[in-house]
């Protein structure tokens, strides 16, 4: 028996070494769960876009590791004088996996595709971010390598949203080919191409050798779920992957001690907030979410509920972001002042309601923490804090009944610009979806919409301020914490997390 | 023996029927519906509503259940929402072989390992061997899966993978599914060495509790036998006290284990969920919690679906064994 197990451990670290044969050197990424689809048009979640972001290419993308807009398949673009047109000169000599040259009729039928209603390759799954781009009204091709982006008005965020994985453009040649198995057999013109996806085990993506672009340093990088983080970080030890995307905030110190692992932080764009139905008091009184904000010590709840691995947030959106664009004091801590405001408020019963999530999201990874920490800080103003918690259906059904008492929600932004915080979470136009305060102030809302569609990026900061004091007043939510992104990386590998983008093709072996 | 074969396959049906209903009707009760899971919860509230119309989650559960009925009897599975609605039965295709890879492995374990402590326990009944055997059953069906597979990883994790089904780096090409087998159709005994090492700790994780069931029936169905005049009388023959047990008094004391085998069988397939989410296994257990956790109804109804005609048929062939255990035993017979 133990002769047996000796031979076969001998047989199977061979095969580890990679001494079996051709197999390629691989770089393993271990996340928390597989794809569910890789064509960019379905896409609704991160784990769909990390893949995507190496496969496909956008017209627009981020310089190195900052949130600055640069080219990437469209080499120079310009606004017509009215902001209503936007032309891209698109890069030449560029092609895709399969072959096809890349040109003006492939970011056509990329567009097409997802915004028209009837489109004959349009995607089974609806698209999720189609709504994104709904400004556009037309996108044509001007000669071989020239798109034109005719919109419904000026927009302060287009080029932007053209960063997101939906707007990564597709071989029109391969969508056609492969109909409805094209969110399995992607082709993009990106620096990696799909080599394999057996489904919810891995997928093999291979260094594209014809890249248009600086090749990625590995040659092969395997994506597998590994769903536990605690396991995750074993294996991370053990040398059985190389990189661990999803490290929990109450793991990751030991990566530091660990001789073999080390871990990586960066700016995230997320926020996590507890938020007030403004339909029902005693929530709907100013005093009282005043008095709620002024007890709560954002700095306490970093170190009970997030390890310290996250920032005290005074804004909604995280600082990282065009700093001065929300002149923001620093938040108030004050229990005195809080039970002066709460002396105002009147209150049939001192208790008071909060739900909450009972599943770990990016921004709030251990929500019940969160919830005995507030449930803790209104304690000491006199406020007993009922709490109920629900999973993540259950959650998304007590919005929709529009009953709900104080909640605690969070944020990740798809776009770097304000915007992309106010409009979808405290616009009038979202109290369908995910403004849960059913916050919908004129004046707010006017400020937000002229901001969209303002191109002058000084008067845009002006609108964008005079939303958010507007916010500061009414207080329909009261922002927590941003937390960090991390990565538990092997010493044998370089990476630099970009706040934003998942690029795999980043990485690189330590020489 | 035909005549009961025929009216336990008739009643399969009727079986799969009940379960069908069983599980459809209570998950699409509880608040909520898919919809997030699909367009996510970014999605403009028209696309939410657009997507709840189109898949008829709007309408009442009954109707929904027909629907799903008629689909069922065209054998068709359903497909998943969120991954590109790729069909629940390419799905299942895929984990099922891994599942009884795992449960294959496992019973392997329990019944070599739970017959030695068994037989031990019988033959030195009262003395330190049998307090032994038994504590260990003991400990067996009392420890929680999830804690021993930590256990396990912490022992052995540093020689042993510590999940998955096998290192990936290796092609393996699919031929039936069962990476055992492929790894060996490809004439690759280092990938098949690979996938015996990622099985070894969950197999072992997953064959206590049977193992424990398996040694504590053996003792008592053992006794039994061994207090039977014929065993005095093979005494009295002389035959050698392992003769007597293994060839004489086991084969009487089948039954009962023959049972709790095929029985412990059609759980563990079913059962192994806590036993692959430690060890990020890829079978039906990670499969079922991945689907609960997204709504996915179809995908939830076609793996039970699966998993309970898979417990029937196993429990049939136990039935059949029975007869050639015990020629006594005749189905439907006047002497049976």
């Amino acid at each position: 028996m133990t002769r047996a197990l000796g031979a076969l451990l001998m047989l199977g670290l061979l095969s580890c070494s990679g001494e079996s044969g051709a197999e390629k050197r691989a770089l393993i990424w271990a996340r928390s769960a597989d794809s569910s689809t890789l064509d960019p048009a379905e896409i609704e979640w991160g784990e769909d876009a990390k893949v995507i972001q190496s496969i496909f290419d956008s017209l627009v993308t981020y310089k190195g590791d900052t949130v600055e807009l640069a080219p990437k398949l469209a080499e120079r673009w310009t606004f017509s004088p009215d902001g209503k047109t936007l032309t891209f000169d698109l890069r030449k000599c560029v092609v895709f996996h399969d072959g096809t040259p890349f040109d003006a009729a492939a970011v056509v039928f990329t567009f097409e595709r997802f915004l028209q209603p009837n489109h004959p390759h349009r995607p089974k799954t609806p698209c999720p971010y189609g709504s994104t781009f709904t400004d556009i009204e037309k996108v044509a091709a001007d000669g071989s390598h020239k798109v034109v982006f005719t919109l419904k008005q000026p927009s302060g965020v287009i080029l932007f949203n053209l960063t997101l994985f939906a707007a990564h453009i597709v071989s029109p040649t391969a969508v056609k080919a492969a109909g409805e198995k094209f969110p399995v057999l992607p082709v993009g013109t990106g620096p990696y191409k799909l080599a394999k996806w057996d489904r919810d085990v891995r997928i093999v993506l291979d260094r594209n050798e014809s890249y248009w672009g600086p090749k990625p340093a590995i040659e092969r990088v395997i994506v597998v779920p590994v769903k536990s983080p605690q396991t995750a970080l074993e294996k991370l030890k053990k040398g059985e992957v190389h990189v661990v995307d999803h490290p929990t905030l109450a793991d990751v110190k030991a990566l530091g001690s660990d001789p073999n692992t080390k871990l990586d932080t960066e700016t995230s764009l997320t926020v996590s907030y507890l938020g007030f139905n403004l339909n029902r008091a005693p929530y709907s009184d100013p005093n009282f979410r005043a008095a709620v904000g002024l007890a709560l010590d954002r700095r306490t709840l970093n170190e009970l509920a997030y390890h310290g691995l996250a920032e005290p947030a005074a804004n909604l959106v995280p600082p990282a972001l065009w700093k001065g664009a929300c002149p923001t004091p620093p938040y108030e801590y004050d229990l005195d002042k809080a039970k002066e405001l709460l002396a105002k408020v009147k209150l049939d019963s001192r208790e008071v309601e909060l739900i909450h999530m009972t599943f770990s999201r990016p921004y709030m990874p251990e929500p019940l923490r969160v919830a005995e920490f507030v449930k803790d800080q209104l304690q000491k103003i006199g406020l007993t804090v009922k709490l109920t918690g629900y999973d993540k259906a259950a959650y998304d059904q007590k919005y929709k009944e529009k009953n709900h008492p104080m909640y605690l929600l969070g944020w990740i932004a798809d776009i770097p610009d304000p915007d992309n915080f106010f409009y979808p979470l405290l616009h009038g136009d979202s109290k369908d979806s995910m403004n849960a305060s059913f916050f919908d102030d004129p004046e707010f809302n006017d400020a937000v919409k002229k901001a969209q569609s303002e191109l002058d990026l000084e008067r845009r900061k002006a609108l964008l301020a005079k939303a958010y004091g507007r916010y500061r007043e009414v207080l329909p939510t009261i922002p927590l914490v941003h937390v960090k992104q991390l990565i538990g990386l092997s010493k044998q590998v370089n990476y630099d997390m970009h706040p934003i983008e998942y690029r795999f093709y980043a990485a690189s072996w330590v020489k | 023996m035909t005549a009961y074969l025929l009216r336990r396959l008739l009643f399969l049906p009727v079986v799969l029927w009940a379960v069908s209903f069983i599980v459809f009707v209570p998950i699409r009760a509880v608040p909520g519906d898919p919809t997030t899971a699909i367009v996510g919860e970014k999605a403009p509230a028209e696309l939410r509503e657009r997507v709840r119309r189109e898949r008829g989650f709007d309408r009442p559960i009954l109707v929904q259940y027909g629907l799903y009925v008629s689909k069922l009897l065209r054998g068709d599975l359903g497909e998943s929402y969120k991954r590109s609605n790729e069909k629940v039965s390419a799905q299942i295709g895929r984990k099922l072989p891994h599942t009884i890879e795992l449960t294959v492995a496992a019973m392997a374990i329990a019944l070599v390992a739970g017959l030695a402590l068994g037989i031990l326990s019988a033959v030195y009944k009262g003395r330190w061997v049998d307090y032994l055997s038994m504590t260990v059953a003991l400990a067996g069906v009392s420890v929680p899966v999830f804690w021993l597979g930590l256990l396990l990883i912490l022992a052995f994790g540093s020689v042993l993978p510590i999940s998955g089904n096998l290192s990936p780096e290796h092609d393996v090409v699919a031929r039936t599914g069962f990476l055992l087998i492929d790894t060996l159709l490809m004439g690759r005994a280092d990938l098949f060495a690979d996938a015996v090492l990622h099985l070894l700790m969950p197999a072992l994780a997953l064959s206590t509790i049977p193992l424990a069931m398996t040694a504590r029936i053996t003792r008592s169905a053992l006794l039994e036998v061994l207090g039977s005049d014929y065993i005095r009388t093979a005494r009295a023959k002389g035959a050698s006290p392992a003769r007597i047990v293994l060839r004489h008094a086991l084969r009487n004391a089948a039954l009962p284990i023959v049972t709790l085998m095929g029985l412990e069988f059609g759980y563990l397939l079913g059962g192994a969920v806590l036993t692959e989410t430690v060890f990020d296994w890829d079978g039906m257990g990670t499969y079922i919690l991945t689907s609960v956790r997204e709504t996915e109804y179809e995908s939830i109804g076609g793996a039970v679906l699966v998993l309970a005609f898979t417990f029937v048929v196993v429990n049939l062939v136990v039935d059949i064994l029975y007869a050639f255990i015990d020629p006594r035993v005749r189905y439907g017979s006047q002497e049976a």
